[in-house]
């Protein structure tokens, strides 16, 4: 029976300039586990929200073609009537958390039912099990979430409806490591308890290969690839044109051009391959110049009495790209809001060229340091991109011809001149991020601190933005990306800073950093595969006379 | 749960029979108090109605330091209407102190403006700082006592439809949602360059009217996606949840708690007619 | 089969929610206002109210949502930590439900469909201060007149006529150069709906904090002070910040379909 009939589905965002789906055409059997995957504003989401009847019912916009989800016309049928049947969980946790416990989260889905309070109860306990919280987080409030636990708390409110057909839009993506394994060990235990259709968009090759049936690969609106994950991986260069980045293993053995084998055979030819695996490992490595900001003995803790910083020293040089690592709670965020001079430390010290971080004004220091967000919407203060890029340098009392300079400057070197009008709002999360970054470089700064660009983007938007951050840093400049992407910190990082309860754990080149198995278990980081066969390789080179 | 004062400035109430009560007790004691400041109209009624309020206060557990931040508050308001009684106008009475600060001689007259002190205008001053401290008492009493979950499900058992009470829970999220926001927005400006405290105030007045456009940002950003994740929950906002999950009878004690408050607005209100 | 669909106009979740947090966002400025600008004496009221920039330019959007975000965030602000009863607080936030709602009715009565862009700059930096200034001037020769000049008659006849003067000559400049700054029908109405809004507050807000309520928490002698504090507030806020988020904002509300043509939805 098919659970999903979409036919020739086109929809366009009222003020938007095109359509964001161009004639989708997709079929779900029931019980089929179908992921869906592309690149950032490929629609899957818009896809999303069409099969669940919000469009076109609740967002304005032009529809074309038909979908059906469960035999109702998503045109004829209420929303509120296909949520009966149809349960979605969204990517970012803090958002789908409406009610003040995680008692009342969940009751919340199940009281439109008219069950007794005894059938309430049962299920919530039923679903919270399933995800694998106890009892005791019932009463639990919001902020008492982290954020793993709160996408449980929903996919739990999701299941505890027992849907027939359950989706989740990209349930890992705004996760810490942590919180993605408990999140993909709900999905597994969820996928063995109930007996559900499920559409699954996501990112991670890894997982899609792990759970799915069926892969659709959504590019510019459209289908453009669909069959079981290994046969869409192994057409590694198509898939990749489309930002379906394939598993590592399956990458790398074409890279090597090796038939796909499994992990255990790729590291066993390491040992045998490694002086063929020189083009395979060959990372940057900048020395570094000029020291622009050092930390001495660095202590910093809330008011709280938390205690984030524990004695923290370390360089940032010009010409180096650093990736600062590790779990959440570990202390990255609040050392680069030290080493930026927003947060003061309780003890040690913090020089920026040479000076203590206490001798600059806010003014001089921010055009040393730039600080971009995580959210760039934080820090988009103003009506149009040109006034975004200037409002810095309007403090800082550039005008007139100097002014347009500067800001034409970094709107062509972020590729956004053609936006120069647009309102900050209507750009996409990618065009947002590159504009916060923009609005920073134009200030010049010395060293330039990232907070997670990457978390909740694709690949490929990941990778672009690496690139950039590797020019910057060649160009001169001091970056620092705080990041959980350890593919991305081996690709383009000079350094990998590991951070661990408030201390720097290991700070080297990344392919030293991850050869470390105790470096890599404390820190939390997940060791790509390139870098164990790379590792493996460098070790037989040594041992070579 | 924790009570509305809380989550505003993180003070906890200690354990006490009062908090106890069935949620609707909590609400309705300190609305029959206030239907009081009503029936209070002379000092002594209006004493006895401040003790009143003082003595539940400290019955329910509500630490002391709570109302210790009000001082301030309290003082700047009996200063502010002992001034409205002696600056703005003249109560008849005994003249205690007098002092003449400007006299004009109009077309039609002498307007003088004094600062005069009569007995009467003592008294009045106490009476009206009396009655906002027993205002202050009596709504410290409410959000020291009322939690969010306490008013969401009082709303869930009038039969409210979901806009109302899935709203009125988004009503505190929504102020954790600001305060972190905020908070960011704010550092994100230093982080460009702004410096707050070396700003004279028109420019830091304007500054934050630049705070306040990615604050509304993502106001509208963060409304479209709850709406979104709500609409596909199956709740419109018509739907009417049951109150029922929730719902615990009345104990022995919050009848007898409501009998004695009801009793005292009936004898307040019978000080009024008859007094 | 192909078929165009678009959505009904309705009050969806979109509307809740923007309007709960926005309420939410207001009463934090509000208790921040208060704290920060307070008028001395009189609770909950604030010498800058920034909190009406907030509910004022939602009413604009989205008409009685806007008005009833301001009277919920004014109502809980009179309990904490203005530390008024819930009955005084009920009556008295209508002040601020009075506020959104009287520019709102004139975008709406008017048929005026907002569009807040500048085409002029200084035009746009110029008219609010000249507005307020103005407006205030005016106001507190009335309020001479009023207490003193209409029983004692000169000087204070005089102090009234040469601010009524100087305060319409201000005014009217703000009020002109206010029109050129775009869309005159926008602009027009955007300060008929400041002025109205403030006075129309002022009026309620001062009157049930001093005169009418049960019972007015402060005395009667108070009204004109309280008055005139929360008059020129507002005007400055309104003028000033309002204005900015106007300028900024509308265009966001539009594309996205948040703007409410209507009263709900």
């Amino acid at each position: 029976m098919r659970v999903v009939e979409v036919r020739g589905l086109k929809w366009r965002y009222r003020g938007s300039r095109a359509p964001v789906l161009k004639g989708v055409d997709l079929e779900v059997e029931k019980g089929e586990f179908l992921a869906v995957t592309g690149p950032s504003g490929a629609g899957k989401t818009t896809l999303v929200l069409a099969l669940t009847g919000v469009i076109p019912q609740r967002l304005p916009g032009e529809m074309e073609g038909e979908v059906r989800v469960l035999g109702m016309s998503t045109l004829e049928v209420d929303v509120a009537e296909i949520a009966k049947k149809v349960a979605v969980v969204f990517e970012d946790p803090e958002i789908q958390f409406v009610m003040s416990t995680v008692e009342d989260e969940i009751a919340l889905s199940l009281e439109v039912r008219g069950l007794s309070r005894e059938e309430i109860r049962e299920k919530i306990l039923w679903a919270l099990e399933l995800v694998g919280l106890g009892e005791e987080f019932l009463e639990r409030q919001p902020h008492q979430l982290s954020g793993g636990e709160k996408q449980r708390v929903a996919i739990a409110a999701a299941v505890a409806r027992e849907p027939e057909l359950l989706i989740l839009d990209e349930p890992t993506s705004d996760l810490d490591p942590q919180g993605k394994e408990e999140v993909v060990e709900a999905i597994e235990s969820v996928r063995d308890s109930l007996n559900a259709t499920v559409i699954m968009v996501e990112h991670e090759p890894e997982l899609i290969e792990r759970f799915a049936d069926r892969l659709v690969v959504l590019d510019d609106g459209v289908v453009v690839m669909e069959g079981a994950p290994q046969e869409v991986y192994s057409r590694v260069e198509e898939a990749r044109r489309h930002a379906a980045y394939p598993p590592e293993d399956i990458e790398l053995a074409v890279q090597l051009g090796l038939k796909p084998p499994a992990r255990r055979e790729l590291l066993e030819l390491a040992a045998l391959l490694s002086s063929s695996l020189d083009g395979l490992c060959a990372f940057p490595r900048s020395g570094g110049g000029e020291v622009v900001v050092s930390a001495r003995d660095v202590w910093y803790a809330y008011p709280g009495g938390v205690e984030a910083l524990r004695g923290v020293s370390l360089e940032l040089r010009r010409g180096e790209l650093a990736a600062l690592m590790g779990p959440n709670g570990s202390g990255k965020t609040t050392l680069a809001k030290v080493l930026a001079g927003l947060l003061k430390s309780s003890r040690g010290e913090v020089r920026v060229m040479g000076r203590p971080v206490a001798e600059y004004s806010r003014l001089e220091l921010s055009s040393l340091v730039g600080y971009v967000y995580q959210n760039p919407q934080h820090q988009l203060f103003c009506q149009s991109v040109f006034e975004e890029v200037a409002f810095g340098l309007k403090l800082r009392g550039v005008k007139g011809e100097e002014l347009e300079r500067r800001v034409g400057e970094a709107l062509r070197f972020f590729k956004l001149e053609e936006l120069r009008d647009e309102h900050p709002f209507f750009l996409s999360k990618g065009e947002k991020r590159r504009l916060a970054l923009a609005s920073v470089y134009a200030l010049r700064s010395e060293l330039l601190i990232v907070d997670e660009p990457t978390t909740g983007q694709d690949r490929r938007f990941g990778e672009q933005l690496m690139e950039i951050l590797r020019q910057l840093a060649d160009s001169g400049k001091s970056v620092l990306v705080i990041t959980h992407s350890v593919d991305l910190a081996l690709k383009y990082a000079d350094r990998l800073i590991a951070m661990s309860r408030g201390r720097v754990i290991a700070d080297a080149h990344p392919l030293d950093v991850l050869s470390d198995a105790g470096v890599v278990r404390e820190a939390k980081l997940k060791r790509p595969l390139k870098a164990e066969i790379c590792a493996i390789a460098q070790r037989q080179r040594r041992a070579q006379p | 749960m924790p009570t509305l004062l809380e989550e505003f400035v993180g003070a906890r109430v200690g354990g006490s029979p009062y908090l106890r009560l069935h949620s609707v007790t909590r609400i309705i004691v300190p609305f029959l108090l206030s239907l009081n400041v009503l029936f209070a109209k002379d000092l002594l009624s209006v004493a006895a109605l401040c003790s009143l309020s003082f003595a539940v206060l400290l019955l329910s557990g509500v630490p002391l330091r709570v109302v210790r931040g009000y001082l301030a508050l309290i003082a700047s308001v009996t200063i502010f209407i002992a001034l409205a009684f002696m600056l703005f106008t003249k109560v008849p009475g005994r003249v205690l102190w007098e002092l003449q600060l400007l006299r004009v001689q109009a077309e039609r007259g002498v307007w003088e403006w004094s600062i005069v002190v009569t007995d009467a205008s003592l008294l009045r001053t106490l009476y009206f700082s009396l009655r906002i401290l027993s205002m202050i008492f009596i709504a410290t009493l409410f959000i020291a006592t009322v939690g969010d979950r306490d008013m969401l499900w009082g709303l869930r058992r009038l039969g409210l439809p979901a806009g109302i009470t899935v709203g009125a829970s988004l009503f505190f999220r929504g102020i954790g949602f600001f305060l972190s926001d905020f908070a960011v927005v704010k550092e994100a400006m230093e982080a460009r360059g702004v410096d707050f405290e070396r700003t004279g105030l028109a420019k830091r007045f304007m500054l934050y009217v630049n705070a306040l456009i990615p604050l509304l940002s993502l106001l509208v950003t963060r409304s479209f996606e709850i709406s979104t994740a709500l609409e596909t929950r199956g709740i419109s906002p018509g739907t009417r949840l049951s109150g029922s999950y929730h719902s615990t009878p009345l104990s022995r004690g919050d009848y007898l708690v409501l009998a004695a408050i009801c009793i005292v607005t009936l004898a307040f209100a019978g000080w009024f007619m008859c007094g | 089969m192909t078929e165009k669909a678009k959505a009904r106009k309705r009050v969806t979740w979109a509307h809740i929610v923007t309007f709960v947090l926005a309420t939410a966002i207001s009463y934090v400025l509000a208790v921040v206002s208060s704290l920060i600008f307070p008028v001395l004496g009189a609770p909950g009221v604030s010498a800058l109210y920034v909190a009406a920039a907030i509910y004022v330019p939602l009413g604009i959007w989205m008409g009685m949502w806007g008005a009833l975000a301001g009277y919920i965030s004014c109502f809980f602000l009179g309990l904490w930590p203005s530390g008024y009863t819930l009955i005084q607080s009920f009556i008295w936030s209508w002040a601020d439900f009075i506020e959104a709602l009287a520019p709102a009715a004139i975008f709406r009565l008017f048929k005026v469909d907002p569009d807040f862009s500048v085409r002029r700059g200084w035009a746009a930096k110029a008219f609010p201060p000249l507005i307020a200034l103005g407006s205030i001037i005016l106001l507190l020769g009335v309020v001479v007149q009023v207490l003193w000049g209409a029983t004692l008659g000169e000087p204070f006849t005089t102090i009234y006529v040469y601010s009524v003067y100087t305060g319409l000559a201000l005014a009217l400049i703000g009020v002109l150069l206010g029109l050129m700054v775009g869309h005159r029908k926008t602009w027009a109405a955007h300060i008929a709906g400041v002025i109205l809004a403030s006075l129309l507050s002022g009026i309620w807000g001062a009157g049930t904090l001093t005169l009418w309520n049960l019972p007015p928490p402060l005395p009667a002698e108070l009204f004109w002070p309280v008055f005139t504090g929360w008059v020129a507030g507002d005007l400055i806020v309104l003028s000033v910040i309002s204005t900015a988020l106007l300028v900024a904002l509308t265009p966001v509300f539009k594309r996205t379909g948040l703007y409410v043509e209507g009263w709900w939805a």
